[in-house]
C-alpha cells in the first residue's frame, strides 16, 4: 500500500478524535444520517404506501384531512397519507440530490485535476467553460434544458432528466476549488521527485494528488449536495419531477396547485419543506466543518480569526 | 496584466457567453419533436386542421430546422425582432417590456430592503461578536440559505393572507387597474409586502456577513487605535471605516447577485402570481410558447452577463488590486 | 443606527398602514372575476373561451341554446325548414337595435352569415358552421332564408353561433389576414349588454346595461370582469366581498368556498369529462403504431373496464364533485336528449377482471404480469403534464390493474408531445386525458373517426370502425331529431363495447357567487355566467 494512503489513513483516526469535539459539525452529522436513515428504512417507519388512499369506515377517500383525523400528519389532496409520502419522498429527493451531487463532483474533480495539474491550453479551456457556466443564470437554463430533454421522447425518466442536468450544471466550483489545490500540490518536493524519477501523469495524479486533494474532494461534495437537494426541490415545484415518484419538491408542487392554501392544509405543505431544510442544513453544516477541518488553507485562515463561523456557499438556482 | 487587458478579457468573455446563450437558446428549442401549434391550441374545438396548418406557416414552423429556421430566426434576432408569441399573439418584445418594470421594482425593493437590513445587521453582529445578536444573526443567515425560495413564499403567502388578510397575488387588486397610479399606492404596496419579504430574508444573510466580515477586520487593524487617539468614538470608527470597507464588496456582490435574483424572481413571482419576466418565463415553459421562451431567456441571460459585466468593470476601477494580479 | 432603524420602521409602518384598501360595493354593477381574459373580441378569430362569454352577452344570434339544453329564438321569434331540409327560414322579432341605436334589419343578418362563407380563411373561428350553406338571403326587413347543399342535422346548434356583427366594423378588410388582427375592443352588438371599455394588458372589461335589449334591459347596471392571476386570490377576493361571481372554483377548494358566508357555491353538471384512451390503431398503418397488441384483445379491454373504480375516482380526485361516466356523449348535451341509456355500466369487480384473463388465457408469471406467449399485460399509462389530476388518477389505476395482473407504468408527458405520440403516431399503450365542452354530440362523435386519425386531427384512439364512420356521416344530415338520436345512441353504444375511450367521469361545473349581494342566477350547463342567467339576476336590497 502506498505511504499517501497509510498517511490518509492515519489522518482519518486523527480526524475523528477532533470532529467528535465539534458540536456544528456532529449536528450536522445527525441531520444528514438520520435523513439517509429515514430513506432507507421508510416502509419500517410507515404502515400505508405513498400510493395508498386513506379511508373513512364508509369505505370513503379521506382528503385534505387534518392530523387530528389522520395521524400523525393528515392526508393530502388525494388523501394519501402525508407521513409516508414524506418519509418515501426522502428516498426520492435524497436519491436525485445525491447522484446529482456525486456527478457534479466526480465531473469537477476530475476537470479541477486536469487543469491544475496539466495547465496551459487545457487549464484555459475548462476555465473559459466554467467562466461561461458561472455567468448564464442557472435557473433559467436548467428550466428549459429540463424541459426541451423531457420532450426528446429518448425514453429516459424525469427523474434521470433532473440528475443529469443539476449534475452538469454545478460541477463549477468544485473544478475552480481542486484546480486551486492541484496547483500548489504539483509545486511540492515529493512531486516533482517523482516526477524526476520517471513516474508517468497517472501514476502522479492517483498516487501523490489525489490522496493529497481526497479530503477537500469529499468536504465539498458534501456542500454540494445540499445546493443539489435544493435545486430539485426548487424544479420539481416548478413541475419539472415526476408526479409518479414524488420528492418533497413535487409533494410542495401538489400542495401548491391543489389548493391547500386555500384549505388552510398546513400539514400538507409545511412537513415536506422542514424535510428539505433539515437535509441541507445538515449537509451545509457538515460540509463546512469538514472543510475547515481538512482543507489546510481554510485552517491557516481559520486560525487567524473567526471572521466566518460558517462559510455560506454561494446561493444557487434555488 | 493590466487593467486595460483585463477589462478587455472580461469583456471578450462577456461576448462568447453572450453567443453561447443564443446558439443554446436556438438549438434547444428547435430539437423538439412535438407540434407546437397544438400546444398552443390544445384540444380547442374550434380550431380546424386548416386553421391549425395557416397558423403553422405562420410561425415559419413548416420550413425546415436548418438552415432556413436557424438563418430566419437569427437574422431577425440581429435585428432586435423577437418574433411573435404564439400563446400572446403578440410580438415577443411587447410582452417582455410590459412585464420587465414590474421585476425591476420587485427587486429592486427586495434588494434596497436586504441591503438596508443587511448592513445594520451586519454592524451589529460584528461589533458584538460571539453576544447572541452575532449568533442569532449568523443562524439566521444560515437557515435562510436552507430555506426553499418558494417555501418560504408559501408560508409568508398562508401567513399573511390568513392572519394580516394580505392579497394572495398580483400587483394590484383586479378593481384598481387602470387607475391613477396615486391612488393605488396603497394597494400596490399591500400586493408588494409579502414577495419584498421574501426576497428580503434570501438576500439578507450575504450582505449581513459581508458587512460583519468588514467589521470585524476594521476591529482588528490598527488604524482604529489612531482613530481613537483623534478623539473619534468607538461607534463613529465603526461607521466610517467599516462601511467604506463593506461598500466594495455589496457593490459588486449586487451586479452578481443578479442570476442568482432572477432564479429567485420565477419562484417567488410564482408562489405570489406576481406578474413579471420569471411568472411569464413559468408560463411559456408550461405553454409551450417557444418565442416567448427563446425571448424571456435571451433577455434574462444577456441582462446577468451585462450586470456580471459592469461588476467586473466596478471592480477594476474601485480596486487597486485588480492591477497588480 | 437608532434613526436608520427608524426609518425603517416608518417604512415598514407606512407599507402596514396601507393595509385596508380594496373596493366596495358601487351601484348594481356585477363583478366578475376570471383567471383568464379574452385575446379578442373579433368572432372571426377568437377561439378562447373567455371571448364567448363575452360575446353571448354582447351579440345576439338568430336561435340560442337555452338553460335546459334545447334551442329557442333569440333574434329569431320563430324559424322552420322546408320538408326537403334545405331550406331554413327565420322570423326575427319586432324592434331590434343596435348598441348604437341603429335599428337592426335582416339583411345585415344575412351579410354577417355571407361575409363567413366568402372569407372562410379569414373567418377561421366560424367557418365550420357555415360549412354546406349555399346561399343565405334577407327577403324582407324582418326575414332570413338559409339555403344549405345538403340537410344539415344540427342547424340551429351552427346557427347559435352565427352572431349579428355590426356590418360597418367589418366591412374594411381587404385580406383575411386584416381580419384575424382586428381586435373589435370596442364591438358593436345587439345582446344584453354593451361594451364601455376593454383594456386587453390589464383584461378588465366594463359592460353595461342594453336598455333597449329587445327582451327588457337587465335588471342590473352593467358587469366588471376582472382578471386574477391565480385561484387562491380570486377566491380570496369573493370571499371578503371584491367580487360578487366566480365562474370557476378548482375542485380542491370547493368544500371551502361553501363554508363562506354571504357565498353560494354551486354544482352543476357539466359538459367536461376525463376519459381512458387505449391505442386502438390500426395495426396496418404505415408507420406500424407501437401499442401493446395485447390491447387489440376485447377481453384484456374488458379485463381494464372492470379494474376502474370510477366511484372512487370521482370521490378522492374529483372530491365527489363529478359523476361516473360511460358514454362520450355527456348525459347533459341537450338537456340528456343525445346521451344514450342504454349502455350498460361495466361494474368495477377485480375478480371479474381477473376471470375474464384466465379464461381468456392471460396466466399469472411468477412476477405478478400475466402474459399469453408473446403478449406480456404491461402498459404504459402517459398523461399530460399539465394538470395535477391526472398523476392522482394514474396512481390509482395502477393499483387496481396490478390486482388484476395487469401491469401499467404512469408517466406524465407533456402535452405537445403527447399529441405528437397518440395522433397519428399511435406510439402509446393507455393515455389519460380530457375533452372540454360543444353542445352539440357532432364534434366529440367525429373524435372518433377514422378520417380524424391524420396530422392535424382530433382521433387520439385511432379508432377505425367503418360503420361508425358511415353513421358519422349519416347523421349529420339526418333533419329529424328523434332518427338522429337514434343513429347517435348507436354510435355511443358501439364506442363504448369497443373502448377505444373508456370514459371515466363527467365533471361537475362549480362556480359561485354572493347571495348576499346578487339573486336569480339560472343553474344551467350554460354557466351563471351566461346572457340568459345574468338578465335574470338582480340585486339584493
Amino acid at each position: 500500500m502506498n505511504e499517501n494512503w497509510t498517511l490518509f489513513k492515519r489522518n482519518l483516526s486523527d480526524f475523528w478524535k477532533a470532529f467528535r469535539r465539534n458540536r456544528l459539525g456532529l449536528a450536522g452529522a445527525f441531520l444528514v444520517i438520520t435523513s439517509i436513515l429515514v430513506a432507507t428504512f421508510a416502509p419500517l417507519l410507515t404502515p400505508h404506501a405513498p400510493s395508498d388512499i386513506i379511508r373513512d369506515e364508509g369505505g370513503h377517500g379521506l382528503t385534505f384531512a387534518p392530523p387530528s383525523v389522520h395521524g400523525p400528519l393528515g392526508t393530502d389532496d388525494a388523501g394519501h397519507d402525508v407521513w409516508s409520502q414524506l418519509v418515501y419522498g426522502a428516498r426520492i429527493s435524497l436519491m436525485v440530490g445525491f447522484m446529482a451531487g456525486f456527478i457534479a463532483m466526480f465531473v469537477g474533480s476530475l476537470f479541477g485535476i486536469l487543469a491544475g495539474y496539466f495547465g496551459g491550453r487545457i487549464d484555459n479551456l475548462l476555465m473559459r467553460i466554467t467562466d461561461i457556466l458561472l455567468v448564464i443564470p442557472d435557473l433559467p437554463l436548467m428550466l428549459i434544458l429540463v424541459a426541451t430533454i423531457r420532450q426528446l421522447d429518448l425514453k429516459i425518466s424525469p427523474l434521470t432528466v433532473l440528475i443529469a442536468v443539476i449534475g452538469l450544471l454545478y460541477w463549477t466550483s468544485t473544478a475552480r476549488l481542486i484546480r486551486s489545490q492541484v496547483l500548489t500540490i504539483k509545486e511540492r518536493q515529493f512531486v516533482a521527485r517523482a516526477r524526476a524519477i520517471g513516474a508517468g501523469h497517472g501514476h502522479i495524479i492517483r498516487k501523490h494528488i489525489l490522496p493529497q486533494i481526497m479530503p477537500l474532494i469529499v468536504a465539498n461534495t458534501v456542500l454540494i449536495l445540499s445546493t443539489a437537494i435544493l435545486v430539485e426541490s426548487g424544479l420539481a415545484f416548478l413541475g419539472l419531477g415526476d408526479p409518479t415518484q414524488p420528492s418533497w419538491g413535487t409533494m410542495l408542487n401538489f400542495a401548491f396547485d391543489r389548493s391547500a392554501i386555500t384549505n388552510g392544509a398546513w400539514w400538507f405543505y409545511l412537513p415536506p419543506g422542514f424535510a428539505i431544510v433539515w437535509v441541507t442544513l445538515g449537509c451545509v453544516l457538515l460540509g463546512n466543518v469538514l472543510e475547515e477541518m481538512l482543507n489546510p488553507r481554510l485552517t491557516a485562515h481559520h486560525l487567524e480569526g473567526d471572521q466566518n463561523m460558517i462559510a455560506v456557499p454561494a446561493k444557487g438556482a434555488e | 496584466m493590466n487593467r486595460r487587458d483585463y477589462l478587455l478579457r472580461k469583456f471578450g468573455l462577456s461576448l462568447v457567453t453572450i453567443f453561447v446563450v443564443v446558439i443554446i437558446n436556438f438549438l434547444l428549442f428547435r430539437v423538439l419533436p412535438g407540434d407546437p401549434v397544438r400546444a398552443v391550441v390544445g384540444r380547442n374545438v374550434r380550431i380546424s386542421a386548416e386553421t391549425q396548418q395557416a397558423l403553422r406557416e405562420q410561425f415559419g414552423l413548416d420550413k425546415p430546422v436548418f438552415p432556413d429556421q436557424f438563418f430566419d430566426t437569427l437574422g431577425q434576432w440581429a435585428q432586435g425582432n423577437l418574433g411573435v408569441s404564439w400563446s400572446l399573439r403578440e410580438p415577443v418584445s411587447d410582452v417582455l417590456m410590459s412585464k420587465l418594470w414590474n421585476t425591476v421594482l420587485l427587486i429592486g425593493l427586495g434588494q434596497v430592503f436586504a441591503i438596508i437590513l443587511g448592513v445594520i445587521l451586519g454592524l451589529l453582529a460584528g461589533w458584538k461578536r460571539k453576544t447572541a445578536i452575532d449568533v442569532g444573526a449568523l443562524t439566521f443567515s444560515l437557515i435562510a440559505w436552507a430555506i426553499p425560495t418558494f417555501w418560504l413564499g408559501i408560508i409568508l403567502l398562508a401567513a399573511g393572507s390568513s392572519w394580516f388578510g394580505l392579497p394572495t397575488g398580483g400587483i394590484v387588486s383586479p378593481m384598481n387597474v387602470g387607475k391613477p397610479l396615486y391612488t393605488i399606492i396603497p394597494d400596490v404596496a399591500r400586493h408588494l409586502i409579502l414577495p419584498t419579504f421574501t426576497l428580503t430574508i434570501l438576500y439578507l444573510g450575504e450582505y449581513m456577513l459581508i458587512m460583519r466580515s468588514s467589521i470585524l477586520e476594521v476591529l482588528s487593524e490598527d488604524y482604529i487605535l489612531t482613530a481613537k487617539a483623534k478623539g473619534m468614538s468607538h461607534w463613529q470608527v465603526l461607521w466610517k471605516h467599516a462601511l467604506k470597507n463593506a461598500m466594495l464588496p455589496i457593490v459588486t456582490l449586487i451586479a452578481l447577485n443578479l442570476g442568482f435574483t432572477v432564479s429567485g424572481a420565477i419562484y417567488i413571482e410564482t408562489v405570489f402570481s406576481y406578474d413579471g419576466l420569471g411568472k411569464l418565463f413559468q408560463t411559456a415553459l408550461t405553454k409551450q410558447d417557444y418565442p416567448l421562451l427563446q425571448g424571456a431567456f435571451l433577455l434574462l441571460a444577456v441582462s446577468v452577463i451585462i450586470a456580471n459585466m459592469a461588476a467586473d468593470v466596478l471592480y477594476a476601477v474601485l480596486d487597486p488590486r485588480v492591477k497588480e494580479s | 443606527m437608532k434613526q436608520k432603524l427608524l426609518y425603517v420602521l416608518v417604512l415598514a409602518a407606512i407599507l402596514l398602514s396601507a393595509c385596508g384598501g380594496g373596493g366596495g360595493g358601487e351601484g348594481t354593477t356585477l363583478r366578475f372575476g376570471w383567471i383568464g381574459k379574452p385575446d379578442t373580441l373579433n368572432p372571426a378569430y377568437a377561439f378562447l373561451t373567455e371571448s364567448y362569454t363575452v360575446f353571448d352577452l354582447v351579440y345576439s344570434t338568430m336561435v340560442t341554446e337555452a338553460a335546459d339544453g334545447s334551442y329557442m329564438g333569440m333574434l329569431a321569434k320563430d324559424w322552420s325548414v322546408s320538408n326537403d331540409g334545405l331550406t331554413w327560414t327565420y322570423h326575427l322579432k319586432d324592434g331590434i337595435k343596435w348598441h348604437n341605436g341603429e335599428a337592426f334589419t335582416a339583411d345585415q343578418m344575412a351579410w354577417a352569415i355571407n361575409a363567413i362563407m366568402k372569407d372562410p380563411d379569414g373567418w377561421a373561428a366560424s367557418a365550420n358552421y357555415t360549412g354546406g350553406f349555399a346561399e343565405v338571403t334577407a327577403p324582407d326587413d324582418k326575414t332570413v332564408v338559409i339555403v344549405t347543399e345538403y340537410p344539415i342535422a344540427n342547424m340551429d346548434y351552427r346557427v347559435s353561433f352565427l352572431y349579428a356583427v355590426y356590418p360597418p366594423d367589418f366591412k374594411g378588410f381587404t385580406t383575411s389576414e386584416d381580419l384575424q388582427n382586428f381586435t373589435n375592443f370596442a364591438a358593436i352588438g345587439t345582446g344584453p349588454f354593451k361594451i364601455n371599455t376593454f383594456d386587453k394588458d390589464t383584461g378588465v372589461l366594463l359592460l353595461g346595461a342594453f336598455a333597449d335589449y329587445m327582451d327588457g334591459a337587465p335588471k342590473i347596471d352593467g358587469i366588471v370582469f376582472q382578471t386574477f392571476d391565480n385561484t387562491d386570490a380570486m377566491i380570496q377576493a369573493l370571499k371578503v366581498g371584491d367580487i360578487d361571481v366566480v365562474n370557476e372554483v378548482p375542485a380542491s377548494a370547493f368544500e371551502t368556498v361553501k363554508g363562506y358566508e354571504g357565498v353560494t357555491a354551486t354544482a352543476i353538471n357539466g359538459r367536461y369529462f376525463n376519459e381512458l384512451i387505449i391505442n386502438s390503431a390500426d395495426p396496418n398503418l404505415d408507420p406500424a403504431p407501437t401499442g401493446n397488441p395485447a390491447l387489440a384483445d376485447p377481453a384484456v379491454r374488458l379485463a381494464i373496464a372492470h379494474s376502474i373504480n370510477k366511484q372512487d375516482i370521482v370521490e378522492v380526485v374529483a372530491q365527489g364533485l363529478g359523476t361516473p361516466g360511460d358514454s362520450i356523449v355527456p348525459p347533459t348535451l341537450g338537456g340528456g336528449f343525445w346521451h344514450s341509456p342504454n349502455i350498460q355500466e361495466i361494474p368495477f369487480d377485480i375478480a371479474e377482471a381477473n376471470r375474464v384473463l384466465d379464461e381468456a388465457g392471460y396466466a399469472l408469471g411468477s412476477d405478478g404480469v400475466r402474459a399469453k406467449d408473446d403478449l406480456r399485460l404491461e402498459f404504459r399509462l402517459q398523461f399530460p403534464s399539465d394538470s395535477a389530476v391526472y398523476p392522482r388518477i394514474a396512481d390509482m389505476m395502477a393499483g387496481w390493474f396490478n390486482q388484476a395482473g395487469m401491469k401499467a407504468t404512469p408517466e406524465a408527458v407533456d402535452p405537445d408531445a403527447l399529441v405528437a405520440a397518440t395522433t397519428p403516431a399511435g406510439d402509446y399503450d393507455l393515455v389519460l386525458w380530457g375533452w372540454g365542452p360543444d353542445p352539440d354530440p357532432d364534434f366529440i362523435l367525429s373524435v372518433m373517426t377514422t378520417e380524424q386519425f391524420v396530422e392535424g386531427g382530433w382521433s387520439d384512439s385511432g379508432y377505425h370502425n367503418p360503420d361508425y364512420d358511415q353513421m358519422y356521416l349519416d347523421q349529420q344530415q339526418i333533419v329529424d331529431k328523434a332518427e338522429r338520436q337514434k343513429v347517435i345512441w348507436t354510435m355511443q353504444e358501439m364506442v363504448f363495447n369497443d373502448r377505444p375511450y373508456i370514459v371515466l367521469y363527467y365533471e361537475k361545473m362549480l362556480q359561485a357567487y354572493r347571495s348576499d349581494r346578487f339573486t336569480g342566477f339560472i343553474e344551467s350547463p350554460l354557466g351563471i355566467e351566461s346572457a340568459q342567467s345574468l338578465l335574470n339576476v338582480t340585486a339584493v336590497k
